[in-house]
């Protein structure tokens, strides 16, 4: 990489240009070719989890292609702690399976770019719209096959042969017990960030505890699918984000996520998409039909795992790593509490 | 002693809406602003509503968990901490699916519907 100062820098924050020369360094030390240089870097926001700088790799030289990359960090205040190593040997794991994921291609353990570790990845062409199915500029026919896609796209995250792909190694099985392990793991970061006893969250996790369904099919499960890390281009899926909560687990854990009525706006389209057709739609692209009590026990740990990240959230600006003041709302708490209750009330009645 | 500190908490809310609104401010500006006032706007409800709403509670929570230790000397909000420790305790110790139980959940539930601040 060139150590050059260009007329673009001079124009730069000074934080950019640090962070610029910074990546230079770090890819040449690691393979990149050193005729390239750093051009364009930009923040592109800060997502609940992750800072992500968007930059091109450029050279003077005109016959070398350029290249659009992301730098995925983790900023002080991100929700859940996760692992940058197992994300970017994921990603590499993915790139032979036919979904539309970004190329991994340097991982920064040490935090030696910007501080924090981070990730460096091909950049996809598209745009990301957490609300482009309720988006009323686009028809509602345009809609549901947009919400179609996005279910096929799920329906294909669980397809992939997570076994022959390596990413058994990766990510261990959970075996039959996918909902307890998950359930397991997510009271462990409750415990770990609460700031004061959450009973209501207690109570919802000893219910789950006792209905936690057996999971005969274990698939590589996204953890985070919404229309909020997909990338689009019109009416074309172009990108698959954000696979720092992946797992392998059960496919209904994904199905309940986008089924749990908090996230309805995000997942269905009025009069045109609803869960039911959602589920329809997977079961027929998987062949594979979806138990319902099963998924109802999903739809419920999916809103106790939203409470969950608030609780952590509300930490995290309490120890001030974020600008964010989340904390459990009424509307996730409620709903929590009902589907519990229902679950804790259907099994009394029985005995 | 006026401004009172309702219409202190008031004023910052209202100047903090006009920031909200003013053309040309930066997006993440914006942001913060809005993330600052509805701060603002939960301590003006807390200081209305959290009173009444605290000594309810406990009194509700002491019939379910009984007294706990520390309670003469605690604020509210401390004896509700402990007593809210309390009932986890409790939520775990019914294991199986009582009418006691049953009571918890939907008392818990009544408190989220609730605590409106």
């Amino acid at each position: 990489m060139t150590e050059s100062t260009t007329q673009a820098d001079s124009q730069a924050p000074a934080g950019e240009v640090t962070l610029a020369r910074s990546l230079e360094r770090f890819m040449a030390e690691r393979g990149g070719d050193p005729r390239y240089r750093v051009a364009h870097l930009r923040r592109a926001g800060s997502g609940r989890s992750r800072d992500n700088w968007l930059f091109d790799l450029e050279s003077a030289d005109a016959s070398l292609p350029q290249s659009q990359l992301i730098l995925r960090t983790d900023p002080d205040g991100g929700l859940v702690k996760t692992d940058r190593r197992v994300e970017f040997e994921l990603l590499r794991a993915l790139e032979g399976c036919n979904l539309p994921t970004p190329t991994a291609r340097w991982l920064d353990v040490e935090g030696e770019v910007s501080g924090n570790p981070a990730l460096i990845m091909g950049r996809l062409p598209g745009t990301c719209d957490y609300r482009v199915l309720s988006d009323e500029s686009r028809a509602v026919e345009q809609r549901a096959d947009l919400a179609r896609k996005f279910c096929e796209i799920l329906a294909a995250i669980h397809a992939v042969d997570w076994a022959a792909a390596g990413i058994g190694d990766l990510l261990p099985d959970p075996g039959e017990q996918a909902a307890a392990t998950e359930l397991a793991r997510w009271l462990a970061i409750l415990h770990h960030d609460q700031l004061e006893p959450w009973p209501e969250l207690e109570y919802a996790a000893v219910v789950l505890g006792e209905t936690a369904p057996q999971c005969p099919t274990r698939v590589l499960v996204h953890a985070d699918f919404k229309p909020g890390n997909l990338l689009l281009d019109d009416t074309s899926v172009t990108g698959l984000l954000d696979w720092e909560l992946a797992h392998v687990g059960d496919p209904l854990e994904d199905l309940g996520w986008v089924t749990q009525s908090l996230r309805a706006s995000e997942h269905t389209v009025e009069g045109a998409w609803t869960h039911d057709d959602l589920i329809r739609h997977y079961e027929l692209v998987t062949s594979r039909s979806v138990d319902r009590s099963a998924l109802a026990w999903w739809n419920s740990f999916s809103a106790f795992k939203t409470a969950v990240m608030q609780v952590s959230g509300l930490r995290a600006f309490v120890e001030e790593r974020a600008d964010d003041p989340y904390r459990p709302t009424r509307r996730v708490l409620l709903t929590l509490l009902d589907e519990v209750l229902d679950a804790a009330h259907l099994r009394g009645g029985d005995r | 002693m006026r401004p009172t500190m309702k219409e202190d908490l008031a004023g910052a809310s209202r100047l903090m809406r006009q920031a909200e609104r003013e053309s040309g401010a930066p997006g993440a500006v914006v942001e913060l602003v809005r993330n600052a006032r509805r701060l603002v706007d939960r301590v003006s409800a807390y200081a209305d509503q959290a009173p009444g709403f605290l000594t309810d509670d406990n009194a509700r929570l002491t019939c379910i968990v009984g007294p706990v230790e520390g309670a003469m000397n605690a604020t509210p909000a401390e004896l509700n901490e402990a007593l809210r420790a309390a009932l986890v305790e409790r939520i775990h110790e019914l294991r199986d699916s009582t009418e006691q139980r049953r009571e918890i959940g939907l008392y818990l539930r009544r408190r989220v519907h609730e605590q409106t601040f």
